[in-house]
């Protein structure tokens, strides 16, 4: 660890935000230079790696791009900034952890994890109401609460005060979250949404429909002392509900004000909207509105709402599943524990643009200079391709379609397997190991490998076998479900219509329930697999989940995750999804270990009940013609070859020779030493031997991993001043 | 002592002829390609009438199987309108391209033929190729008012009339009843030279796709069978697999699914449409295809293939001067350097013209020999004929072949002993120079090197013997003229490159980067100490190893994870080479 402190950086192959600054752009031209300066890696860091999800999207700061089409009155929404468009009628939608979607998104792997159900039995519509009007508006109920406390406080204390300024400052801030609903139509419209159905509703009693117009009364009892409700003198008035006036005529000021100073075209109806959602008004049912208007309203809203819903989610949704991604990853590591805490390093932009011929030489700068020094602070050693394309040819069609069925649109943002190919190709020669996985859909779940196997899978990595790339290649299957296509609906509410009595209603008919379909979000199988590796790299995390037997010094590049029980033990955060495989799927990965595979099984730990996913195989593509290697072996031979350069002046024979001897202080002792660890370099069973090829120069390391042995080559470092001259 | 004599003079002829020999390597000349090039544009109406006519969209079917059938020396673009344009695919985009330019279409509106057919005109930018429209219309130009329908049917005149000026060709398959009142656009063919065909049901279009690549544009393709009933299966056999793609298309009425090809190849492209698959292989592997089609109705289809071959010429020859014969060989080979002669060539698929007279050949150590006497110097004209019914070869199907006759040494009469003592006293003098020289060198312990190319003037190296390739090169493209993106190469000079130096012609070439860089040829490189490369450049380019930009005429060593960049002003590219050392699973 002195040496080497990480082994699990991870670089990440995608665009999050192309506003933010990208690889390329950074690393700038590479003509005549073969590495980067420290200066250079620097502010790479400081602008594309982060350490934590909050980091991510602090850095990141994903956004969507709204903007108003008059002429078909839709809300078009886009990832890319339209460049035609002024700023000023452009509206950013920042996708963090305030966004309804994805925090729905983020609640519900929590809840499911939480609840250990699988797929089937989970209650997905609990959760994916989260972002209907209703939930909206609960949310701010509690904002509205809180708003009207602390407005209190600051009304009550008197000028002068230091602590009316703490709370001002308070205050402020709460503003500023309101403000986000009511300087933007579009999140008016929630507020919209509830406030004509409270005002047009109140009257119907949550059991028994009731036909009479409401008139508010009094209780009181008549001459005969016959107990009555008489109805109470109707006012027009802006009293408020809360009984101290003084406070909240201060809010409805302050509220109007803000809401009039940001924006320009300030309309009175929305104007008295926001005040009635942050300080309700009483009586305002008693006023004179007419209902036929206030129901044709409340219909238009919900449906422009579920429009824009739609579209909005259709747009995000790929960004989304990326920015589950990275969480997923991160939330690999727990976080109460410190140690080596894995990093991402986030290309930022498309793979397309980035494998190009006249592009590839700057990553290949980049990785000489992270990755062929003897400085291990910024190495990378894993790398995610998510969403490589399934098929092999998507212009077949070879069906033809009686009913509608699903449109084979162009996956937008999906790699194509050459560009996995070239940047593997690259990763190879720095030893990257490069987890990718297929592109999401219901193609590519649980649910799907349950019942078809990993036959496409293997098929598909077909031509990425026997190439020298192949040790790097580790194919990850099967991705994760976080909502299921078919468990996909959220109903927004009901259409509401005027009954025979003028009295507007929820209509019960089915085809008046506004129902939207978020079609599935998924996230790739790469994203955990390599967030699991990179967090059992940590000695700390290896102790939490071992409790013993764990050297702090060493890193986990020796361990086998498939080996004993340590898959029971070091597994994935991610909750179950099906109950299992079947014996023959599972034969079927058996016969030839193929992959990177999960499997959502039930096992026991001593006594306890994993819930979680787990990791079945653990393999990359390089194959004897039998079975594919682990993917520990790749890593311990690198970080072997690593440790070897550093500590033998690049490879100078006399080191070498004293690295492997048998003195206690050599480094091959003191890795023996620790033989008995679960992080052990080198395990038992594992040995390295080394012959030096005087007459070549080489040096062939045999590291033997329980009985197979693997060779590393290495070139003795003859070079001296003289024959280097030109 | 005659005898003798007249030994030392055939001993004399012997040298001459191994001299003789040495310098007359191939001298091939390259000629133009004989292979043009065809544009066509599929201007495709998409007015509401059409529906009446083709209700299941099969003018679509033919345009997507049309593109997908094209051979490589024919690209195609596509416009398709309504009251205006509302596809346009540009001349060379793939018929994934076209599938995507018709994938959101629908009948509708109305017909502004002058709009497309003023677009389409447009498309074309290459003056060179052999230019088509195919016009695919029910025959009505109309719009919503008179006016329109007026202002379309002039500029539909006008552009009818470009065409021409361009030597466009206008073909119009008009569908459905032909139209005998109003505007309409038959007219288009007769005034570019073009034909007429008038189509009464769409489903018989897809045969036009046949009769276009066959029949009108010499396509050399086969018929290789039919699929008749609701399972069919058809084997194909190919001729060799040297070729570098071979198309199988699948013409009739057939259903849109269950297609199964057994067979390997590098790459296997499939398109399907309602009345046509063409089945796209690249370099297969396996001469055996075999088709499996299932439906539920009875299908008929013709099942059609041809391929297409890409081949370069190298000739060469020995003079024998006693017989006066030049011994003419002919290598064939494809861009990989596999020799074509190994596959079906070999068995007299082809035809040799020497000097415009067919020659008779002879197959060995995979070229073809032709002999011919010759008393004078000449350059012979070599000509290659393909017989191959259904293979499509692409590249210089002639080459010129420089025949030097020496000189014939005249009997003497008498014999000239003052001659013959000069002669012997300088043969002996020059073997005395070589011999000094040859020890001098070996005592410094150096080797001469044969530099590749013989013209140049580059200077003999003296470099550390028993150096070897070692090692691999990887070649990326940063800049082209065209800008395209060709994916980078490696090659594995390890065990793999018996040379004993390479040129970055060589290098493009193995990788086949189509780049025609002048002065490439002269960039030489070779093993170097340390398991190097030694790199010269004796060309125009500008040459840099890290920043420093290398001096003409001299070498440079580049070591393992060094680069080397090329900069071609002249052709407006720029080359990275970067060497890297072999992992042991590399080799």
């Amino acid at each position: 660890m002195s040496i080497i402190k990480q082994t699990n950086r991870t670089l990440l192959f995608e665009e999050i935000n192309p506003e933010k600054p990208d690889i390329l752009t950074l690393i700038g031209d590479v003509r005549g230079i073969d590495s980067l300066s420290d200066e250079k890696i620097k502010e790479m860091n400081g602008a594309l790696l982060v350490k934590s999800f909050d980091e991510f999207i602090d850095k990141f700061d994903p956004t969507v791009y709204s903007f108003f089409n008059a002429n078909n009155q839709k809300i078009m929404y886009t990832l890319k900034k339209p460049e035609t468009i002024p700023e000023e009628m452009l509206t950013l939608i920042h996708l963090n952890k305030q966004n309804d979607f994805l925090k729905m998104l983020m609640s519900l792997v929590e809840a499911k994890r939480s609840q250990s159900i699988i797929n089937v039995d989970f209650q997905f519509d609990k959760l994916t109401d989260m972002i209907s009007p209703k939930k909206v508006m609960e949310d701010i109920k509690q904002n509205r609460k809180e708003l009207q406390y602390v407005y209190k406080t600051y009304a009550e204390l008197e000028d002068g005060d230091p602590h009316k300024l703490d709370v001002a400052d308070k205050l402020n801030v709460m503003f500023e979250e309101a403000s986000v609903n009511y300087n933007n139509v579009l999140a008016m419209l929630p507020l919209a949404i509830e406030d004509i159905k409270t005002r047009l509703l109140l009257g119907e009693a949550e059991e028994k429909k009731n036909n009479t117009p409401l008139a508010l009364g009094v209780l009181s009892m008549d001459e005969n002392g016959e107990l009555k409700v008489l109805e109470a003198p109707k006012a027009e008035t802006s009293e408020l509900m809360v009984v101290d006036d003084n406070v909240n005529a201060g809010l409805i000021a302050a509220l109007e004000e803000d809401y009039e100073a940001l924006n320009e075209e300030s309309s009175d109806y929305v104007k008295a909207l926001v005040t009635r959602t942050y300080c309700p008004l009483a009586s305002t049912m008693v006023s004179n509105i007419d209902i036929r208007q206030e129901v044709n309203n409340y219909n238009s809203y919900l449906e422009f709402y579920k429009t824009a819903k739609d579209d909005f989610i259709k747009v995000v949704k790929p960004l989304i599943e990326k920015i589950l991604g990275v969480w997923a990853f991160f939330e690999q590591y727990p976080s109460n524990i410190k140690g080596m805490k894995p990093s991402m390093f986030i290309t930022n932009m498309s793979n397309d643009m980035l494998v190009k011929a006249n592009n590839l030489p700057r990553l290949i700068a980049f990785l000489n200079t992270v990755n062929a020094k003897n400085d291990f602070d910024n190495t990378i050693w894993y790398g995610i391709v998510p969403s490589v394309s399934l098929d092999q040819n998507s212009n077949i069609r070879l069906t033809r379609q009686r009913f509608q069925g699903n449109e084979n649109t162009e996956k937008t943002g999906v790699n194509s397997v050459e560009a996995l190919v070239r940047l593997l190709d690259v990763l190879k020669d720095y030893s990257v190991q490069c987890f990718f996985s297929y592109e999401t859909g219901d193609k590519t779940t649980f649910n799907n490998m349950a019942t078809e196997g990993i036959e496409k899978y293997e098929d598909r990595c077909s031509s990425l076998i026997g190439k020298a790339y192949s040790e790097f290649a580790v194919p990850c299957i099967p991705n994760f479900t976080i909502i299921p296509k078919e468990k996909s609906g959220v109903i927004l509410d009901n259409r509401m219509l005027l009954n025979e009595n003028n009295m507007a209603e929820l209509s019960k008919e089915k085809e008046d329930i506004m129902k939207l379909w978020i079609d599935g979000v998924y996230v790739g199988a790469a994203y955990i697999a390599a967030g699991l590796v990179a967090a059992y790299q940590c000695p700390e995390y290896l102790k939490e989940m071992f409790k013993k037997n764990v050297d702090a010094e060493l890193p986990g590049v020796r361990f086998d995750i498939e080996s004993g029980d340590h898959p029971l033990r070091v597994h994935t955060v991610m909750a179950k999804e099906i109950t299992g495989f079947t014996n023959s799927i599972k034969n079927e990965i058996n016969r030839h270990s193929f992959g990177f595979v999960f499997s959502s099984e039930n096992a026991v730990l001593g006594t306890e009940n994993i819930h979680n996913i787990m990791v079945y195989k653990a393999r990359n593509l390089m194959s004897d013609g039998k079975v594919y290697e682990p993917i520990y072996k790749t890593q311990v031979t690198t970080y072997i070859e690593r440790i070897l350069r550093h500590a033998t002046g690049d490879f100078k024979q006399e080191n070498i020779i004293q690295f492997f001897s048998n003195n206690p202080s050599s480094q091959k002792s003191r890795w023996q030493e620790k033989r008995g660890c679960v992080n052990a370099v080198i395990g038992d069973g594992d040995d390295i031997e080394y012959e030096i090829d005087e007459a070549n120069g080489y040096c062939v390391l045999n590291i033997t991993f329980n009985g197979n042995v693997k060779n590393l080559e290495i070139e003795i470092n003859r070079f001296n001043s003289n024959n280097r001259a030109m | 002592m005659k005898i003798k004599l007249y030994s030392a003079k055939t001993a004399l002829a012997a040298v001459m002829l191994i001299i003789t020999t040495m310098f007359l390597h191939s001298t091939s000349r390259a000629q133009d390609e004989t292979q043009h090039d065809r544009e066509v544009v599929i201007v495709l109406d998409c007015s509401k009438s059409m529906e009446d006519v083709d209700s299941q969209y099969l003018a679509f079917d033919f345009a997507k199987g049309f593109a997908a059938s094209l051979p490589r020396n024919c690209r195609m673009g596509l416009i398709a309108y309504n009251n205006g344009i509302c596809a346009s695919v540009p001349i060379g985009s793939s018929s994934t391209e076209i599938e995507k330019g018709l994938s959101e279409l629908r009948y509708r509106q109305y017909g502004n033929a002058g709009a497309g057919m003023e677009a389409a005109v447009a498309l074309f930018q290459n003056d060179q190729a052999e230019k088509r429209i195919l016009l695919i219309s029910d025959g009505e130009i109309m719009m919503d008012t008179n006016d329109g329908t007026v202002q379309a049917d002039q500029l539909f005149e006008q552009s009818v009339a470009a065409a021409k000026e361009k030597n466009i060709v206008i073909d119009v398959l008009a569908v459905g009843e032909r139209i005998q009142d109003g505007y309409t656009v038959y007219s288009a063919a007769d005034d570019t030279g073009g034909a007429l065909y008038e189509i009464a049901d769409t489903a018989e279009l897809s045969a036009y796709i046949v009769k276009y690549l066959f029949d009108e544009w010499g396509t050399r393709g086969s018929h290789i069978g039919k699929l008749d009933g609701t399972a069919a299966e058809l084997t194909a056999t190919l001729p060799d697999c040297m070729m570098e793609k071979v198309k199988i298309l699948l013409i009739g009425n057939q259903q849109n699914e269950n297609v199964t090809v057994n067979c390997k190849a590098g790459r296997i492209d499939m398109s399907k449409g309602r009345r046509y698959t063409v089945i796209d292989m690249h370099a297969p592997v396996s001469q055996e295809v075999n088709i499996q089609m299932y439906a539920d109705k009875p299908m008929q289809v013709d099942a059609y293939f041809f391929a297409e071959y890409s081949f370069r010429i190298n000739t060469g020859h020995f003079y024998e001067e006693d017989a006066q014969t030049a011994h003419i060989w002919i290598e064939i080979s494809d861009t990989e350097g596999h020799s074509l002669m190994d596959g079906h060539l070999g068995s007299g698929a082809m035809e040799l013209y020497l000097d415009s007279e067919k020659a008779a050949y002879t197959i060995s150590e995979s070229k073809a020999w032709i002999e011919k006497v010759y008393s004078q110097s000449i350059t012979a004209q070599i000509e290659l004929r393909f017989l191959d019914p259904a293979g499509n070869y692409y590249g210089i199907h002639e080459a010129a072949e420089e025949i030097t006759v020496p000189i014939a040494e005249e009997e003497p009469d008498d014999t000239d002993w003052f001659f013959w003592s000069v002669i012997v006293l300088f043969v002996a003098a020059v073997a005395a120079v070589f011999g000094i020289s040859y020890r001098k060198r070996r005592g410094q312990q150096t080797i001469r090197r044969q530099v590749a190319d013989m013209s140049t003037t580059a200077q003999v190296e003296n470099t550390v013997p028993k150096n070897d390739f070692c090692g691999k090169i990887v070649v990326y493209v940063i800049h082209n003229k065209n800008d395209i993106d060709y994916p980078p190469e490696s090659i594995n000079l390890f065990a793999r490159c018996r040379r004993e130096s390479i040129t970055l012609e060589w290098i493009l070439d193995t990788c086949n980067l189509p780049l025609d860089l002048k002065g490439a040829e002269k960039i030489i490189f070779k093993p170097g100490a340390d398991r190097s490369l030694v790199i010269k450049n004796n060309s125009r380019a500008s040459v840099l190893i890290g920043r420093a930009l290398l001096t003409k005429g001299q070498s440079y060593n580049l070591y393992y994870h060094e680069k080397v960049t090329f900069i071609f002003d002249q052709e407006d590219a720029e080359i990275e080479v970067h060497y890297k050392d072999l992992k042991p699973n590399e080799r």
